[in-house]
C-alpha cells in the first residue's frame, strides 16, 4: 500500500505540472482518474444527479483555470479535488429549500447502504478499506461525522441536531477525524508525512 | 512575516478544537475565516488541518460513482474555452528551471534584504517619478500579478495602502509563489505562453516572463539604492545578457507601437562589457534586416538602464555612426520597454 502511495504521488505531480502547462491531456487524464470520485461525492450529498453534474463540471473547469492554487506542499491532487468538490455540493445542499430535518437513526442507515448505481472500479480496495475505517469509528463520532460530511451540517447544527453541547461536537468531530486519520495512515491509503 | 504572533498563540486552543469540524467543511461564517487566517501562521495547525481534510476527502471519495459519458465532452469543451490549451509541445532547450528561475529569486532576494533594511524615514524617500518606495513596491507587485495570474496563482491585490511590513510581505509571498511553481514544474511551465507586462503581443514563453520580473526587480531595487545615496548593482553577465536579448527582440515592435518604425531600414547595436554582443534590428516588425543604415555602440549594462527608462539618449554614453534619426527613434524605443 505504501508503495503505491508514493508512485502515485509522483504522478499527480508530474500530472499537475502538465496542468499549469495548458496540456489539454492532462485535463482529460484528470477527469477520467477522478471524475467518479468528484460525481459520486455530489450524488451523495445533493442526492440530486442533475446537480452533481454541474458540480462535477465546475470542480474540473476550476480545476483547469486555476492549477496554481494546487499546493503540492500540503497535500495530495486527490484531496485538493475532493476539498473543492465537498465544497461545492456542501453549498448545494444549503442553498435548497428547506427540507424536512431526517431523524438521527434514518441518517445512520442511509450511509450505510449500498448505492444502488454503477460504481467505477477505481481502488476498489480502498474504497473497501475507508468503509471498514469508518465503521470502526465510536458511533457517537461516526454519526456527527456523517452529519456534517454528507447532511452539509455546521458543527453548531450537528450539536443541536444530536441535542449535545457544541464543544462536544467540535470533539467528536475532530477526534472521529484524527481516529480515521490514524487508521487510514496505519492502512497506508494516507501518506505518514503530508506530502 | 509581520504578523502579530500575541494573537495567533490566543487563537491556538480555540482554533485547534474547530480544526475537525474545519477539515469537514462543517465551519461557516466567522468561525470558518478565523481559521483560516490562523492556518496561515501556524505549522502545528496547519500540518494536522492537512492530515484531518486528506482523512475527511476519503470520506466522500470512497463512493466513486462513473458519471454519464457525455459528461465528459461537456466537461473538457467548457474548460478549453475558458483557457484555451497551449500549443502542442516543441523540443524543450536544455536549461533547467534553475538557470532560468535564478535570476528572478536573486532579484527578488536583494530587494527584499533592501527592503527589510529601511528605516521608517527612508520608506518615504523619493525616488523616480516622484514615487516614494510603497508607491514603487506597490508597482511591481501589481507588474508582478501579471505572471502570477497566468499561472493560476492568488494574486496580491492594491497594496497602495498597506503598512510597509505588510508590503513587503505581499509581494515576497507573491514572487515566492510563482518561483516555487517555476521551479517546479520544468519545462512544461517555462514554455507555457503567457503575456508580458506591457503592449507585448503576442505571448511570451514564461522564461521570458521571468526575465521581464528579473530586470523590473533589479531596476526598482537600483531607484532604492540611488534615492539613498547608495552605489548601484549592475547585473551580472549572464543576466545582462538575458535582459538583452529580451529587450532588443522587442525593439522592433516597440518602434511601431510609437510610429516611429521605418521599414526597409536596418540599426546595428554595438553592446560592449560582460553580457554584451552584437545585433542587427530591423527597423519594422516582420521584416528583415539589411545592411545597416546606422550603428550604434554603448556600453551593455548602461543600456540595460536605458531598457528600462533610467537613462535617456541625453544621458546615454553612446557613439552614433551613421543616420542620427535612426539612432534617435530606437533610442526611444528602448526607452519604452521599461515596465513603469
Amino acid at each position: 500500500m505504501e508503495q503505491c502511495v508514493d508512485s502515485s504521488r509522483q504522478w499527480e505531480q508530474a500530472l499537475h505540472a502538465r496542468l499549469l502547462a495548458g496540456d489539454e491531456a492532462a485535463l482529460a487524464e484528470l477527469y477520467d482518474q477522478f471524475a467518479p470520485m468528484v460525481y459520486g461525492m455530489a450524488v451523495r450529498i445533493t442526492g440530486d444527479r442533475s446537480a452533481a453534474e454541474d458540480i462535477t463540471q465546475e470542480v474540473f473547469v476550476y480545476a483547469w483555470e486555476r492549477p496554481g492554487s494546487y499546493d503540492f506542499a500540503r497535500g495530495r491532487l486527490r484531496t485538493w479535488l475532493a476539498t473543492i468538490a465537498h465544497h461545492r455540493a456542501v453549498d448545494c445542499v444549503r442553498g435548497a429549500v428547506a427540507r424536512q430535518r431526517r431523524a438521527v437513526a434514518e441518517v445512520v442507515h442511509e450511509q450505510q447502504l449500498v448505492p444502488d448505481v454503477e460504481e467505477a472500479a477505481v481502488a476498489a480496495a480502498v474504497a473497501k478499506c475507508v468503509r471498514a475505517a469508518v465503521d470502526r469509528l465510536p458511533d457517537a463520532q461516526r454519526t456527527a461525522i456523517l452529519l456534517a460530511y454528507f447532511e452539509g451540517k455546521t458543527f453548531r447544527q450537528v450539536a443541536d441536531i444530536l441535542g449535545i453541547p457544541e464543544g462536544t461536537a467540535k470533539s467528536r468531530l475532530r477526534l472521529g477525524l484524527r481516529r480515521l486519520a490514524d487508521q487510514l495512515e496505519a492502512d497506508g491509503v494516507i501518506a505518514t508525512k503530508p506530502g | 512575516m509581520g504578523q502579530d504572533h500575541g494573537l495567533v498563540d490566543a487563537e491556538h486552543p480555540r482554533v485547534f478544537e474547530l480544526l475537525g469540524a474545519w477539515a469537514l467543511g462543517a465551519c461557516a461564517g466567522q468561525d470558518a475565516d478565523d481559521v483560516s487566517e490562523h492556518l496561515a501562521g501556524c505549522g502545528t495547525c496547519a500540518a494536522e488541518a492537512a492530515r484531518l481534510q486528506q482523512a475527511a476527502a476519503w470520506l466522500g471519495a470512497a463512493e466513486d460513482v462513473s458519471p454519464p459519458p457525455r459528461l465528459r465532452e461537456t466537461v473538457l469543451a467548457t474548460a478549453y474555452a475558458r483557457r484555451p490549451p497551449a500549443p502542442a509541445a516543441h523540443q524543450a532547450p536544455a536549461d533547467g528551471a534553475e538557470v532560468d528561475a535564478e535570476p528572478y529569486a536573486a532579484a527578488m532576494i536583494d530587494l527584499d534584504e533592501l527592503l527589510a533594511g529601511l528605516a521608517p524615514e527612508q520608506w518615504a524617500a523619493t525616488m523616480v517619478h516622484g514615487w516614494r518606495v510603497p508607491e514603487l513596491v506597490a508597482h511591481l507587485a501589481s507588474n508582478d500579478s501579471t505572471l502570477a495570474a497566468e499561472l493560476g496563482l492568488t494574486t496580491a491585490g492594491d497594496l497602495a495602502l498597506e503598512s510597509p511590513e505588510a508590503a513587503r510581505s505581499a509581494w515576497r509571498t507573491q514572487a515566492d509563489a510563482v518561483l516555487r511553481l517555476v521551479g517546479g514544474g520544468g519545462a512544461a511551465v517555462l514554455d507555457r505562453p503567457v503575456h508580458l507586462v506591457g503592449p507585448w503581443e503576442p505571448r511570451y514563453p514564461v522564461r521570458q516572463a521571468l526575465v521581464q520580473r528579473a530586470f523590473e526587480t533589479w531596476i526598482h531595487a537600483e531607484d532604492i539604492r540611488a534615492a539613498l545615496g547608495r552605489p548601484g548593482l549592475p547585473p551580472d553577465a549572464r543576466r545582462v545578457a538575458g535582459i538583452l536579448a529580451l529587450g532588443v527582440g522587442l525593439l522592433p515592435v516597440s518602434l511601431r507601437l510609437l510610429g516611429l518604425e521605418h521599414p526597409g531600414r536596418t540599426a546595428r547595436l554595438l553592446l560592449s562589457g560582460p553580457g554584451g554582443g552584437r545585433w542587427t534590428v530591423p527597423l519594422s516588425p516582420r521584416t528583415e534586416p539589411g545592411t545597416p543604415d546606422v550603428t550604434i555602440g554603448a556600453d551593455a549594462v548602461e543600456f540595460c538602464y536605458l531598457i528600462g527608462n533610467r537613462r535617456s539618449a541625453a544621458t546615454l554614453r553612446h557613439t552614433v555612426d551613421g543616420d542620427r534619426t535612426l539612432a534617435s527613434d530606437l533610442l526611444r524605443a528602448a526607452m519604452a520597454l521599461g515596465c513603469d
